[in-house]
C-alpha cells in the first residue's frame, strides 16, 4: 500500500532476566495503520515483548524502535515526550481506583497539557462517548463491570489521540459477545483516529476478527509473521494447531 | 549435516578447524553434538578453531552447543578460538554466554560447598545490592521530588495533599491522643510511688513533661502512625503495582513517585508536628491528673513548675523528631509497596514488613537523634 512504512521494528530482541532467557530471537515489524496482533501460548513471552516495546524493560539500543525511538534508553524528559505519543490499554484496565472514570481518562491531559479543567472535561466526555461510556464519567472503577472497565481503559489510552495504541490482552475475562463488541470498538477507533494498533492476545477469535498482521511467538522466539490467512495455513504445525483449536476445529 | 523442516546446518572438521554453516538452532544442534561426540575424541591437535562465519541464524541452543563443545575440549587441555561470525551471531554469543556464565558460577559454587563466612558474605552482598541500594535509590528519588515538587507544576490531583493530611493526621488524632494520655498517666503513676518515698513529689512534673515532650510524645505518635499509615501506604502502592497501575502511570508519562508518594509525604509533614504536640499535651495532662490525685500537686502548681522546666528547645526537638519520623515512615511504606510483585502476590507480606521496618527505623532514628540532641 502506498505511503505505508514501518512504525515499529524489533530486531533480534533478546531478554535475559535473573540468568533466565525469556526472549531469544524476536524479529518483526509493524506498518503504519495496521492492527498487529502478537499471539502465542501462555508463557511464550507476549507480554514481555510488549513491555520491551513500552520501555518498561530495558532492551539493547537497536533492538526496539517505536516511531524511531527505543523508549527504554531514552532520558527521562525524552521518555515523557515519547509516552505522550502512545496509548496503552492494560489487561485489567489498570484504572486508578481512587479516581473516577472521568478523572482517570483526563489524567494524561491534566499531566501533559495546560488546558483548562472544563475543556479537559469536554474532551473526556467525547472520548467516553466514543467508547459508549458517557454515563460512567462520575463512577469509580469499582462500580464498573469487566467490559465497562476495558472500555474506560480504552478511552484513557486514546485520550490524546496517540498514533500508536498498545493493548495487553484486552479480551481476557470477557464473554464472547462483549469481546466481539470491544474488538469492533478498537477497529472503529483505529479507523477514526488513524492509529496503529499492537495487541497482545491469545484469543483466536480476536485475531481472526481484527488482525492485519500476526506475529506468533513460541518459547520466546518469533516463529512467524504474516497475514492471518498465511498463519492459518502455515508450515509450522504448532501455529496451525493453535488456530485450529482456537476455532474449535 | 543436520536437517529439520525449513532449517539446515552443516559442520565439518578440517584439520584444526571446525566449520559451522547455516541455521544453528535448537532444531539443528542435535546432529552437531552427535557429530562432535563422534569426531572430536579422535582430534589430536592442541588447538581447535571454531569457524562460525557461515552461521546464518543462531539461538540460545546454538550458543550453548558451541560453549558445551569448547568446555569439553578445554577439559582435555585443548584450547579453542572462535573465528568469524556476523555481528548478529557475535551478539547472541555474548548475551547467552553471559547468562550461562551466571548459571555455571552458581552450580560450581554449590559443588565446592561454600564455607559459612563465604555464604554469609555472599548473602550480605546480595542483600546490599538488592535491598539497600534500591532503598536508598527510592529514598533519594522521593527526597528529590518532595523538594522539586514545591517549585514545579503539580503532578498530583488537586486536593490530594489535604486528603492525605486528613487520612494520616486528622483521622489518627483520636487514637494517638488516647494512647498518649494513657501513657502519660502510667508514666506518672509508676514514678509517683518512688518520688513520694524520697519526698521529691514535685519532680513528677519534670519527669512527665521532659519525657513526654522530648521522647514519648514523638515516639508514640510515630509508632501509631507507622501502624496506621505505613501499612496503608505499602498496601496501596503494592496493590497498584500488582494491578499494573504504576506501569499505567509510567506509560502515561507520569512519575509514580511524584503522583503517589509526594502528596503523602506533604500530608504527613504537615500534620505530624500537630499530632505530636497533641500527644505531648494529652500525655502531660495524664501526668497532671496523677500528680493531683496521688501526690497532691494542684494543676496550678504543676503548670507553674512546667513553665520552669520546659524549654523551647525541647518543643522544637520534639517537632524535628516528628518530621524525621514521618519522612522515614513514608519512605519505608513506599519502598515495600514498590517492591511487591505479582509473582508472590505479596500485598500482605509487604504490608507487614513495612510496619515492622518503619517502627524499627523510627526507634533507631530516635536513638541516633537522642545522642545528638542530648
Amino acid at each position: 500500500m502506498e505511503g505505508k512504512h514501518s512504525i515499529i521494528e524489533v530486531k533480534d530482541l533478546i531478554s535475559v532476566m535473573n540468568n533466565t532467557v525469556i526472549l531469544s530471537d524476536i524479529n518483526f515489524h509493524v506498518e503504519q495503520g495496521e492492527i498487529a496482533v502478537i499471539i502465542g501460548g501462555s508463557g511464550s513471552g507476549k507480554t514481555t515483548v510488549l513491555k520491551h516495546l513500552l520501555g518498561l524493560y530495558h532492551s539493547m539500543d537497536q533492538a526496539v524502535s517505536v516511531m524511531g525511538e527505543n523508549p527504554s534508553v531514552l532520558e527521562e524528559h525524552e521518555q515523557k515526550a515519547f509516552y505522550k505519543k502512545i496509548g496503552v490499554m492494560y489487561q485489567e484496565g489498570a484504572l486508578l481506583k481512587s479516581l473516577t472514570v472521568g478523572e482517570n481518562v483526563g489524567l494524561p491531559l491534566e499531566q501533559h497539557t495546560n488546558l483548562p479543567p472544563d475543556f479537559i472535561t469536554e474532551v473526556v466526555r467525547l472520548k467516553l462517548q466514543m467508547v459508549q461510556l458517557e454515563n460512567a464519567i462520575d463512577k469509580f472503577p469499582s462500580q464498573l463491570s469487566g467490559g465497562m472497565l476495558k472500555r474506560a481503559a480504552l478511552a484513557r489510552a486514546i485520550v490524546m489521540d496517540p498514533p500508536v495504541l498498545f493493548c495487553d490482552e484486552p479480551g481476557s475475562g470477557l464473554d464472547p459477545v462483549t469481546l466481539y463488541a470491544l474488538d469492533e470498538l478498537i477497529i472503529n477507533l483505529k479507523e477514526q483516529l488513524g492509529m496503529t494498533v499492537v495487541m497482545v492476545t491469545h484469543d483466536v477469535s480476536s485475531v481472526l476478527h481484527m488482525a492485519d498482521r500476526v506475529i506468533f511467538l513460541e518459547k520466546g522466539v518469533s516463529i512467524f509473521q504474516g497475514t492471518v490467512k498465511d498463519a492459518k495455513y502455515s508450515d509450522h504445525a504448532n501455529i496451525r494447531e493453535f488456530f485450529a483449536r482456537g476455532m474449535g476445529e | 549435516m543436520s536437517d529439520s523442516p525449513g532449517q539446515q546446518s552443516r559442520y565439518f572438521l578440517r584439520g584444526e578447524v571446525l566449520e559451522i554453516d547455516g541455521d544453528f538452532t535448537f532444531r539443528t544442534i542435535h546432529g552437531f553434538i552427535q557429530y562432535c561426540r563422534k569426531t572430536l575424541p579422535q582430534f589430536s591437535g592442541e588447538h581447535l578453531t571454531i569457524d562460525i562465519e557461515g552461521i546464518r541464524s543462531m539461538d540460545s541452543g546454538g550458543v550453548t552447543a558451541i560453549n558445551f563443545i569448547r568446555k569439553d575440549l578445554e577439559k582435555r587441555g585443548i584450547g579453542t578460538t572462535l573465528s568469524g561470525g556476523s555481528s548478529r551471531t557475535r551478539k547472541k554469543l555474548d548475551v547467552f554466554s553471559e547468562a550461562e556464565a551466571g548459571i555455571e558460577e552458581e552450580s560450581e559454587e554449590l559443588v565446592r560447598k561454600a564455607g559459612y563466612f563465604e555464604k554469609l558474605g555472599k548473602r550480605s552482598a546480595e542483600i546490599f545490592n538488592k535491598y539497600v541500594t534500591s532503598f536508598f535509590k527510592l529514598m533519594s528519588e522521593i527526597t528529590y521530588w518532595t523538594f522539586a515538587g514545591l517549585f514545579t507544576k503539580r503532578a498530583y490531583r488537586k486536593g490530594e495533599v489535604s486528603n492525605q493530611a486528613v487520612l494520616m493526621g486528622v483521622n489518627a488524632a483520636l487514637i494517638v491522643g488516647m494512647m498518649s494520655f494513657i501513657i502519660g498517666l502510667v508514666l506518672a503513676l509508676q514514678s509517683a510511688a518512688q518520688l513520694r518515698s524520697f519526698g521529691a513529689n514535685i519532680y513528677i512534673v519534670d519527669l512527665t513533661v521532659i519525657a513526654m515532650m522530648s521522647e514519648m510524645g514523638p515516639l508514640i505518635t510515630a509508632i501509631m502512625v507507622a501502624g496506621r499509615s505505613g501499612s496503608s501506604i505499602a498496601a496501596e502502592i503494592a496493590t497498584m503495582k500488582v494491578t499494573s497501575e504504576t506501569d499505567a502511570l509510567k506509560t502515561m508519562g507520569v512519575i509514580p513517585v511524584r503522583f503517589i508518594v509526594v502528596p503523602k509525604m506533604y500530608g504527613g509533614l504537615l500534620t505530624m508536628p500537630f499530632l505530636t504536640i497533641l500527644a505531648d499535651v494529652l500525655g502531660i495532662m495524664g501526668g497532671m491528673l496523677i500528680a493531683g490525685a496521688y501526690l497532691d500537686i494542684a494543676p496550678v502548681v504543676f503548670l507553674n513548675r512546667m513553665g520552669d522546666v520546659l524549654y523551647l528547645r525541647d518543643i522544637i526537638f520534639g517537632v524535628v523528631k516528628s518530621l524525621v519520623f514521618i519522612y522515614l515512615i513514608v519512605i519505608s511504606g513506599s519502598y515495600f509497596g514498590f517492591s511487591a510483585s505479582k509473582v508472590d502476590s505479596g500485598v500482605g507480606r509487604v504490608t507487614t514488613s513495612a510496619v515492622v521496618f518503619s517502627i524499627a527505623l523510627v526507634i533507631f532514628a530516635d536513638s541516633i537523634m537522642g545522642l545528638f540532641f542530648y
